[in-house]
């Protein structure tokens, strides 16, 4: 197992919509050892983390994670903040996030074990449950 | 392995350009446990955590701090704020984070694994991602 990260800027403040996601790739079963939300704006930000409900969520540009050890290979896992099929709105949460409005503000998730990431073509999505920050930072730390 | 850490301030409030970075030395591959970043000026401020694109050369680069006095004493790792070749822009971030604009302000990032420096490669590099605070004080722990 190695351990990969990435960071991203979410700017989609649409509620009920995708803000970002991270899909593993075929025959991979990262783990979602992390993740965490600091507000850059100061719009107070509601969102909702889980497995999306589609299953044929297609990133477009996706990033692969980092290896936090560069010996280790590229990461298999992959973040986007857009998409030709974006994910939908998953069905149950297992985390519901609320930010402040200020700069500065967040919320640090952690999962000792890990949260298998779905292998059906679904992604773990971060979904605006309403109007949110234009300007969220978000990173993630993954185990692969 | 060994503790060591350091603090350095950094005055440079310029946005796309470092801040400061740590870099190995050309014989070791040291492990970055602890990145932290706290406000000396009320200057809301947004940083980036990555490698950089290039290998820097660090001028009046300070060596880290054993954290037990029988332990070799420079460390290799060394940080500077200023360089004759500064680090360029990281092709993706591990961590980004905001922070009011507050004296005491601040953010500590903890790598449980610690992110690897490869030996005399990029740095890991703290960087402007918008007109910052003109007083930071940042430090880092290492394992070498």
């Amino acid at each position: 197992m190695a351990t990969y990260s990435l960071a991203t800027q979410c700017t989609v403040v649409t509620a009920s919509a995708a803000t970002t996601d991270w899909k593993a790739a075929a025959g991979s079963r990262p783990r979602l050892l992390e993740i965490c939300l600091i507000n850059a704006a100061a719009t107070q930000s509601n969102y909702n983390l889980g497995v999306s409900a589609n299953t044929t969520v297609a990133q477009s540009a996706p990033v692969n994670l980092l290896p936090e050890d560069p010996n280790d290979p590229t990461s298999q896992t992959t973040n986007a903040v857009a998409w030709t099929v974006a994910p939908t709105s998953p069905t149950v949460l297992y985390r519901l996030m609320c930010v402040q409005a200020a700069v500065g503000i967040g919320n640090i998730h952690t999962f000792p074990r890990g949260i298998v990431l779905p292998t059906t073509g679904a992604s773990m999505v971060l979904w605006n449950r309403q109007a949110n920050s234009a300007n969220m930072n978000v990173y993630v730390v993954i185990d692969e | 392995m060994s503790l060591y850490s350091l603090a350095l301030n950094t005055t440079i409030t310029t946005t796309a350009s470092p801040a400061m970075d740590w870099k190995a030395s050309s014989t070791n591959q040291p492990r970055v446990l602890e990145f932290g970043v706290m406000l000396g000026a009320a200057t809301a401020s947004t940083y980036g955590v990555g490698r950089s694109a290039n290998t820097p050369t660090q001028t009046g680069a300070t060596a880290v701090l054993p954290e037990n006095p029988g332990d070799p004493n420079p460390g290799q790792t060394t940080g500077a704020v200023t360089w004759s070749t500064a680090p360029t822009v990281p092709s993706a971030f591990f961590r980004r984070g905001s922070v009011s604009g507050t004296v005491g302000a601040g953010i500590i990032w903890t790598f449980p694994r610690g992110i690897v420096l490869a030996a005399a490669g990029p740095s890991l590099v703290l960087w402007n991602l918008a007109t910052n605070s003109a007083n930071t004080n940042c430090w880092v722990v290492v394992d070498e």
